[in-house]
């Protein structure tokens, strides 16, 4: 018998999330540092409630996703979806791995140049481009994807303008099995749409044709959509090559992979996602397999956004107090609700606490600190008996959760980043009241009178 | 000191396969866990006493000069850290806090 070498045993815990079931054992693991550092000291230096992201584990997934796709195709880029997590350090970590920006606003493209991002460097997506942003694109060589005719046709516009002949490439709406289907974005390939748009490009005299993009939704949970997604992209620009002569500048197959999050309607917790490997086979073999022997070359640019930030991400929040409900069900408030996590809608968040406890867990409801009914981060996760200032770690929530989160109530709390050494940076200090006030303009008449003259604007009800 | 010898009631449910995938009924989580860990587990859910578990180990691994029984007892511990073990076993007596 071949004896294997020795490593030390090791055991790793694939997701976090529990299962929402009656017949809880009893003794969770407790929780009692994040990435590393200590709970306590974390929220004593931050405060809470405190989102914590983990510069290793972004600089993993993007890598994995990378290799991934390197080993199967000849010529992958990623791309950082800025609007899944437009924070400056976390954008800024994508780019050192390699990523090309993915924007869908005039905002988040300025984000991505004061990264130092060149245009050439930013792909342009989504429904909406002002004039303005436009020009902007055009003068900076981004990588522009239009949405619709009218795009086009502003394009066009601004090109005769500028003297220019603007590289645009187009968003392409497939049929990949996957519902609800995305199809109010670009143009249908099915109906033609997709060929109309390229044919204006190519033959209107004004535009060059660039990429072929696609993006089927997210979440996804079946590769196989992607396959199906990709053989039609590859087919298409085949077929475009054949009917108008011209050649997409690349193949851009979106984002949408799923996370190792757990959706609300699963029933297990956890653990569905496919690996980044499985898309990237399914996308890279489409691909190598259709069309012709010029598209299986083309530069594949990918745009995943939640499966590289959001294991990367998570939520301290602090116990407020502890309550039973109406119905003898217990509930705790605590100081992060559905204004940090939106996506608490949408996700089974996983949630662990730093209380010890050697007795039974109960089914809890997780409220957040707004006075609306809405504000409930789980219905129903089994926990220990919580003190007012035990904590909860709520992950994962690197996408969406920080670019979602909502002004209401209360102020958005500080953003640290553990870095490579293990060490907490701030990226985003907590938010003080100028931050929400400042835009505001008061008219003179409802500004409060000066000290000593200080009866209140409108007289006391009784 | 000796250490208590884990509780592995709730080891028995775990499913285990040769690649690595650990699977626990009682909670849905899932976890890999690398092949000399597997080793360790079955043995446990066995019945196995540590020193049997070791020598198996030492049997299908290099393990040169590895420390095995301080790396099982590390393994134990991360083990009870994931909530699989409890070393506060049905009969041993509450820990006093005089
Ligand atoms: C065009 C485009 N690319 C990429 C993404 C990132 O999606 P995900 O986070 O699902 O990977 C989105 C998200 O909606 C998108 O609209």
């Amino acid at each position: 018998m071949i004896r294997k070498p020795y490593e030390r045993p090791a055991m790793v815990r694939n997701v976090v999330g529990r299962m929402n079931k009656a017949g809880l054992a009893s003794g969770i693991a407790r929780r009692e540092s994040v990435e590393g550092l200590s709970i306590e000291k974390l929220c004593a230096e931050y405060g809470s409630p405190l989102f914590v992201f983990s510069e290793r584990r972004i600089r993993s997934r993007v890598r994995e996703a990378r290799e991934a796709f390197g080993r199967r195709h000849p010529n992958v880029t990623l791309c950082c979806s800025y609007k899944t997590n437009y924070l400056g350090a976390i954008c800024a970590i994508q780019h050192q791995e390699g990523s090309l920006a993915e924007v869908v606003s005039g905002m988040e493209y300025e984000k991505a140049r004061r990264l130092g991002i060149p245009g050439n460097r930013i792909v342009f997506n989504g429904p909406m481009k002002t004039r303005d942003e436009l020009v902007r694109a055009i003068r900076e060589d981004a990588i522009l994807h239009a949405d619709s005719l009218d795009e086009i046709y502003s394009i066009e516009r601004l090109a005769a303008e500028m003297n220019t002949k603007p590289v645009v490439g187009v968003r392409v709406g497939v049929d990949a099995g996957v519902h609800p289907r995305w199809d109010r974005f670009g143009f249908d390939l099915a109906s033609g749409q997709a060929a109309q748009a390229v044919r204006r490009i190519a033959a209107g005299g004004r535009l060059t044709l660039g990429g072929l993009h696609c993006h089927i939704g997210t979440y996804i949970l079946d590769p196989g959509a992607y396959s199906k997604a990709a053989k039609q992209i590859a087919e298409f620009a085949a077929e475009i090559e054949k009917m108008f002569g011209v050649s997409p500048t690349h193949l851009d197959l979106g984002g949408g992979f799923a996370s190792n999050n757990t959706l609300g309607s699963q029933y297990y917790a956890g653990g569905i996602a496919p690996t980044i490997d499985n898309y990237a086979e399914a996308i890279s073999t489409a691909l190598m397999s259709a069309g012709n022997g010029r598209t299986r070359l083309l530069p594949l640019l990918i745009e995943p956004g939640r499966a590289i930030v959001d294991d990367a991400g998570t939520l301290i929040t602090t116990v407020v107090s502890s309550k039973s409900l109406a119905n003898g069900r217990k509930g705790v408030v605590v100081d992060a609700g559905v204004n940090l996590l939106f996506t608490a809608w949408w996700y089974r968040l996983g949630i662990e606490t730093d209380r010890a406890t050697d007795g039974l867990l109960e089914e809890t409801a997780v409220y957040g600190p707004l006075c609306m009914n809405i504000d409930c981060i789980r219905e129903s996760v089994p926990l220990p008996d919580l003190r007012p200032g035990d904590h909860l770690v709520v992950h994962p929530v690197g996408a969406y959760a920080f670019t979602q989160s909502m002004q209401f109530i209360r102020l958005r709390p500080a953003v640290v980043l553990v870095n490579e050494s293990g060490v907490a940076e701030c990226i985003r200090r907590a938010e003080v009241l100028d931050d929400l006030d400042g835009p505001e303009r008061l008219p003179e008449r409802f500004k409060p009178r000066e000290e000593g003259n200080r009866s209140a604007p409108t007289s006391r009800p009784v | 000191m000796k250490e208590t010898p884990p509780d592995i009631q709730r080891l028995r449910v775990l499913a285990l396969s040769e690649t690595g995938f650990v699977f626990d009924p009682r909670t849905g989580h899932s976890y890999n866990v690398n092949a000399v860990g597997i080793m360790m587990l079955e043995g446990l859910k066995a019945g196995l006493s540590q020193e049997e578990i070791c020598s198996n180990v030492r049997k299908s691994f290099k393990t040169g000069d590895a420390e095995i029984e301080e790396d099982l007892s590390a393994f134990l511990r991360i083990l009870k850290e994931h909530g699989l073990t409890d070393t506060r076993g049905a009969d041993s007596p509450k820990e006093s806090v005089l």
